[in-house]
């Protein structure tokens, strides 16, 4: 009897350490313990030509342009969409004139379910079965592998100077809201649900890596006014207002060929210094294949002065991380470097950002 | 005596453990265990509409066997398709699709996920979103830029979502004595479990997105109300009269949205059991949606009209739909403002795209649609 009690007891006893560590293995990731991502390891240096005094930005040319480049009000007091307004229904009709082959390419890298370098750095990202045939998904809308648009109350800068993040100062946001954020319910104003969750406009792509004869840009390789202008030359065609204009740096190439790497401290793109220039063309949309900001930026004293004077004070809409390698290769078949697109967002209440659910057909 | 206590304790303590061991219990990021509401304190019981048992419609479990051979698309575009009628997108469908925006003018046709739970909502596991940029402990917002995650179900209550073919199967035929596996669109196999859905079988399979023809057959509208009565069934002569009525003939390619009107009562009333009471299709459309050769099929609610009125079959259209047809199905879809613009412009046709979240496995992705007019 003592026997078959001692036996039923460890029994008990295993099942539920067995159950225990059922509750407590996703414990790590699904239960909100603080991921620890893997700091990077590499080290990069602004590119010398950042420096070049025909570019060279510095916080006083942020300064001029909080006020240069202002689009506060330009759409109304009440607006939230920024430069998306440039997107209006004839704009829309032109782009759907574009799509004349009726070919279809995704402009999307999705979240990968397994960590990486580039990847998982504010949140990890899960899919798991709740029953037999259900999935349910858990990832952070920003997350280094997603192709994803901002919200516009994703940046803040300080009333007195919108191009500078002074602790401790008045925190405003695109138009002159408050920045306003709710653990709960998200952004008050600008969130990602009150910015549009529908458009259709014409695409232009700048391939740089096609115009410079290489896979990819090397990381940290600035992109000037000069590299667009010349590739509008090559292909034929003109960044205009309402366009969404998608700047390849091969990022996507370089990681399927030689694996991740922290291509946020260490990436090619935009330098700041195209700031005035894609005020003046009136850009909607600025697609990035990597963090959209040459990085490091080369501009003393900020990390990323596009999106902060792009987002705060131009109301200019991103998206980080756009996979275009395929229209890529369908613009190069047909030496044709503009395009239909279409986006979708999510309306998640408040929320900072959205999948970039794009496609571009030719 | 106590013996068999002791063994009959030992049996119930194995299988509780074994239960909680195959999938997670649903529960919300601060760990509290979530019980799926599956019905209010006083629910209604739904039965199947007299009309689906009029024999003029009526359909019998040996209907849908018939089905399954009838309507079959197996091998129609090769032994490894896993695009089903999706194939009948071509450029040219697409192209002309693109040729139907007249106006310029986009809606969004879907319903996000709610971060708060609700009757129709939450059923599969807690939908929240969450500041990662805020302190855990305060909720204050810290120097940087804003972040967020989310977290929520694919086949969401308040999604709308994208089924996966692979989604619904059918039982393996005797000679596949695995009983782990069943059958899925185009004779592929299909595990129920963690696998399921795994590889070219599940959502990459189908593509990253389409550009083609919408058609939105708003019923609502044609009978004059502002929403079908849950339980409505909807037969082919409800659609053929609404083509009549908007001037258009649903062919091939086609994305077809039928709305029920099921936000709008959600609106209006507040949310209810839509899954066990709604309006939707009735499974003698079956025939004519492969006969029109439907790309895409659109609900605002589960598609199926709840009851289906067939019986020992609760989505008969699901079934045939997915596994014998290889039709995806959208359910949830959010068509109230497509219906808005489309009665402005007296147009019920349109550019429809829709990009698919390339998630490897799973079962579905949110429906990220766009009509364009």
């Amino acid at each position: 009897m003592k026997r078959l009690l001692l036996f039923s007891a460890v029994t008990v006893l295993t099942s539920s350490l067995l159950l225990a560590q059922r509750v407590v293995h996703p414990r790590e990731t699904r239960e909100g313990t603080v991921f620890d991502p893997a700091p990077a390891t590499e080290k990069f240096q602004p590119h010398p030509s950042t420096q070049d005094p025909a570019v060279k930005v510095t916080l006083a040319d942020l300064r001029r342009w909080e006020k240069e480049l202002s689009n506060w009000g330009r759409w109304g007091a009440a607006d939230q969409r920024g430069t998306l307004n440039l997107i209006t229904p004839a704009k829309s009709r032109d782009a759907a004139r574009l799509a004349r082959d009726g070919v279809t390419v995704g402009l999307q890298h999705f979240v990968e379910w397994q960590p990486s370098r580039d990847g998982w750095r504010m949140a990890p990202a899960e899919r798991w079965h709740t029953a037999a045939g259900l999935d349910a998904w858990s990832f952070a809308t920003h997350d280094g592998t997603l192709s994803h648009m901002d919200a516009l109350c994703h940046y803040w800068g300080s009333r007195a100077s919108p191009s500078t993040r002074t602790p401790g100062s008045e925190r405003v946001i695109f138009n002159g809201y408050p920045f306003d954020v709710d653990a709960k319910t998200g952004c008050r104003n600008l969130g990602i649900d009150r910015m549009g969750n529908a458009y259709v406009t014409r695409g232009a792509l700048v391939d740089l890596p096609r115009l410079r004869k290489v896979n990819w840009l090397e990381p940290a390789t600035p992109i000037f006014v000069s590299d667009l202008e010349e590739w509008e030359r090559v292909a034929n065609v003109k960044v205009s207002p309402g366009d969404v204009l998608m700047v390849r740096t091969g990022r996507w190439a370089m990681r399927d060929a030689k694996g991740p790497w922290a291509y946020d401290a260490g990436g090619a793109g935009l330098h700041a210094s195209v700031l005035p220039w894609l005020h003046a063309r009136g850009v909607s949309l600025l697609v990035g294949d990597a963090v959209n900001d040459v990085q490091p930026s080369g501009v003393e004293g900020i990390g990323r002065p596009i999106h902060q004077v792009g987002m705060v004070v131009m109301g200019l809409v991103f998206v980080d991380n756009g996979y275009l390698e395929d229209v890529a290769r369908e613009a190069a078949a047909r030496q044709r470097w503009e395009f239909m697109v279409t986006w979708q967002t999510w309306a998640s209440q408040g929320g900072t950002a959205s999948p970039w659910n794009a496609l571009a057909t030719f | 005596m106590k013996r068999f206590a002791v063994v009959l304790l030992v049996i119930a303590a194995a299988v509780t453990v074994g239960a909680q061991l195959q999938y997670p219990r649903p529960h919300t990021r601060a760990g509290e265990a979530w019980n799926p509401a599956t019905s209010r304190p006083n629910p209604v019981t739904y039965r199947a509409h007299p009309r689906t048992q009029d024999p003029k419609y009526k359909v019998t479990p040996a209907d849908i066997q018939r089905y399954e051979r009838e309507l079959s698309n197996w091998g129609r575009w090769g032994a490894n398709d896993s695009r089903g009628a999706l194939n009948l997108i071509t450029p040219a469908r697409t192209a002309a699709a693109a040729r139907l925006v007249r106006e310029g003018l986009s809606v969004n046709l879907q319903h996000f996920v709610e971060f708060f739970p609700s009757v129709d909502g939450w059923r599969f596991w807690p939908a929240e979103k969450w500041l990662t940029s805020a302190n855990p402990q305060t909720g204050q917002q810290g120097d940087g830029a804003a972040l967020d995650a989310v977290r929520f179900s694919t086949h969401e209550g308040t999604l709308s979502h994208l089924d996966a073919i692979c989604h619904y199967d059918r039982r393996a035929p005797m000679l596949d004595i695995d009983p782990a596996y069943r059958v899925t669109y185009n004779n592929r196999r299909n595990r129920r479990d963690e696998l399921s859905c795994q590889g070219t079988t599940g959502i990459p399979g189908m593509g990253t997105g389409y550009v083609t023809r919408g058609v939105l057959v708003d019923m609502p509208l044609m009978m004059g109300v502002t929403w079908l009565e849950p339980t409505t069934p909807i037969f082919v002569e409800d659609l053929e009269r609404w083509e009549r009525f908007a001037g258009i003939t649903i062919g091939a390619g086609d994305a077809l949205l039928i709305r029920t009107g099921r936000w709008a009562k959600r609106a209006a009333e507040g949310p209810w059991e839509y899954d066990q009471g709604g309006a939707g299709l009735h499974a003698s459309v079956l025939p004519w949606l492969r006969a029109r050769d439907v790309s895409l099929l659109v609900g605002d609610a589960v598609t199926d009209v709840q009851p289906s009125g067939v019986e020992n079959a609760g989505r008969p259209v699901h079934t045939i739909s997915m596994v014998a047809m290889g039709l995806p199905l959208v359910d949830n879809g959010y068509l109230e403002d497509a219906a808005r613009e489309a009665a402005r412009l007296k147009r019920w046709e349109f550019m429809i795209s829709w990009q698919i979240n390339q998630s490897l496995g799973g079962t579905a992705v949110p429906f990220n649609g766009v009509a364009t007019f």
